[in-house]
């Protein structure tokens, strides 16, 4: 489905897109035109408030904003792998507008298997994660998504000084997901602050399915 | 979602932004303003450069005179409401220095085939409000214009010592706000039809409460700064109070009372621009610490009428607080926080 609501004021956008998913199925994506950033927040927003997934894409002076519909709050690991598997099959290739404006590079894995970067001595590698994840908070291409596992969890739960640039990430439509169990090992279960909980079923179709895995 | 009858006047529907979210971002104003030289006069005690509510000029030793202009496009349908909003709006900014209310001037856009009764609704709105502040509207201006618009310019006095601005603050201060949050929600959420008739009441009679009881009451206190929270949102003017006092505040986001639907409507991402704007001014000078972004986004969100922000010495805190809840023309005390040192870093910390 596509939704052109350039030249709509705030809310009408968001307004416009949730009656569309509203008559959409669960898998299906709703690709919404827009030429506002705070259009594109309010896309954002609403589709993490529906469990849903959203990508935005620059679009010269617009937005493509693809949202994949999720259906329910995703609160469960089923839920919540559905929603990853969908996401991964579906980078902007999947859809209309977005290479009609933009060079597909395809999507963008981030798999983070630690709490530090790098091999070496491990206080170093917290400060170069921490400026890792503030930079790609600055870059102009954002990931599609950022899987979190092992000690990686870390990041994503309470005292995690990166909290707020993986927030700002997870705002602007990157889906963010730590693994559960990995979750229960360390006891972060309900520290849990940004993003979804996952399993290894989906951890491995999305990196299969990436076009491209970065790995940390 | 509601009905409405096809009757109904929809004045918003006329409106591109609605009222203070149609306000230029603070940033924006800031770079128009810097080229620009003002005369000097060493009897305008506040002017624009301290980014306050309104302007005091100095008449003699007793007498000081409080500024202050503001107007917006309808942000409720019913005209008369709009009338009242505007003015109780701009009624504020005299309240917010801790001035009287004297005089108005209307300042009146209406588009030519608006009939006539709407366009009477809204002044006898703005009249009655003027009048509710025991001030008196002395003239005006209006023109054609496709978007209807309206407010008021009002001056009022307030006593040259007595002047309460926004860079007052001290470290130790408590921070005390009296209205409830999520107009600029709540607004968009109107012009999106997604908002209940007792919703739709209960917002408009917050907006049309005037801050008139609650700058009384204050006064009968040591307060140290005061401003009051409209466009910018509470961050963006809680961030002015902050440097305009050098110090920095601590924001205890759970004391902040939010309007149930505004929360709702948030996580929905129904959001005015006007919250993305003021979040991009000021969001590198606040830490926003564990708070979920929706409610971040709230405390971002354009204000309407909003209520006062009051930085209290924290031997009266206690105190004013009792009578702020205690009168009924304060709607909803709240001790939001506190002010601390400035010691670099973040300008307003979230906890």
């Amino acid at each position: 489905m596509q939704l052109d609501a350039r030249g709509k004021a705030c809310p009408m956008p968001v307004v416009l897109a949730i009656k569309e998913l509203e008559k959409m199925n669960n898998g299906e994506v709703l690709e919404v035109l827009v030429d506002n950033d705070a259009a594109v927040g309010n896309l954002t927003r609403m589709a993490a408030g529906k469990g849903a997934s959203a990508e935005a894409v620059k679009a010269g002076d617009d937005w493509c904003v693809s949202i994949v519909k999720g259906g329910v709050q995703a609160a469960s690991g089923a839920a919540n792998a559905g929603a990853l598997a969908g996401a991964a099959g579906s980078g902007p290739a999947d859809g209309g507008c977005a290479p009609m404006y933009v060079k597909d590079k395809g999507s963008l894995v981030i798999a983070i298997g630690a709490d530090h970067m790098g091999e070496g001595d491990e206080k170093l590698g917290k400060i170069l994660m921490k400026s890792y994840l503030f930079s790609l908070t600055q870059q102009e291409e954002l990931p599609t998504q950022l899987i979190f596992f092992n000690g990686g969890v870390k990041l994503t739960t309470e005292g995690s000084e990166s909290l707020k640039d993986i927030q700002e990430l997870s705002g602007r439509g990157v889906e963010v997901f730590s693994c559960g169990t990995c979750l229960d090992f360390y006891g972060l279960k309900e520290k849990l602050q940004v993003g979804g909980i996952t399993n290894m079923y989906a951890i491995a179709e999305a990196m299969q399915n990436a076009d491209r895995l970065v790995r940390l | 979602m509601t009905e409405r009858s096809e009757e109904s006047i929809k004045l918003t529907k006329l409106a591109e932004c609605a009222g203070c979210g149609a306000k230029v971002g603070a940033g924006e104003l800031a770079k128009l303003l810097a080229d620009i030289s003002v005369l000097r006069d060493p009897n305008l005690l506040v002017g624009f450069d301290k980014s306050d509510d309104a302007a005091v000029y100095k008449i003699n030793d007793d007498v000081a005179m409080v500024q202050t202009l503001d107007f917006f496009p309808p942000i409720v349908d019913d005209p008369y409401a709009f009338g009242a909003i505007a003015a109780a709006n701009a009624l504020s900014d005299i309240y917010a220095m801790g001035g009287e209310p004297k005089t108005a001037l209307n300042i009146m856009a209406v588009p030519e085939d608006m009939p006539k009764e709407h366009v009477h609704e809204i002044l006898k709105g703005g009249y009655a409000k003027v009048a509710e502040a025991g001030a008196v509207i002395c003239g005006g201006h209006s023109i054609y214009d496709k978007e209807p618009k309206y407010g008021l310019s009002v001056t009022g006095f307030v006593h040259p010592d007595k002047i309460l601005t926004n860079a007052g603050a001290r470290p130790g201060d408590r921070l005390i706000y009296t209205k409830r949050l999520g107009i600029g929600v709540l607004t968009a959420g109107w012009k999106a039809d997604m908002l209940s008739e007792e919703t739709k009441q209960a917002m408009q009679e917050q907006m049309m409460l005037l801050n008139r009881a609650a700058r009384d009451v204050m006064l009968g206190y040591r307060v140290h700064a005061c401003t009051d929270v409209t466009g910018f949102g509470m961050l963006g003017h809680l961030l002015e109070m902050a440097e305009g006092s050098d110090t920095a505040i601590e924001l205890d986001t759970s004391e902040v009372d939010i309007i149930p639907e505004a929360k709702e409507l948030t996580q929905m991402g129904i959001l005015p621009a006007g919250m993305y704007r003021n979040r991009h001014f000021a969001e590198e000078k606040v830490d926003p610490g564990q708070t979920p972004v929706w409610l971040q986004d709230l405390l971002y969100d354009p204000q309407t009428s909003g209520g006062l922000m009051i930085a209290v010495d924290p031997t009266d805190a206690d105190a004013l607080m009792e009578e702020l809840k205690a009168d009924p023309g304060v709607q909803s005390p709240q001790s939001v926080g506190c002010v601390t040192a400035y010691t670099g870093g973040a300008r307003i910390r979230l906890i």
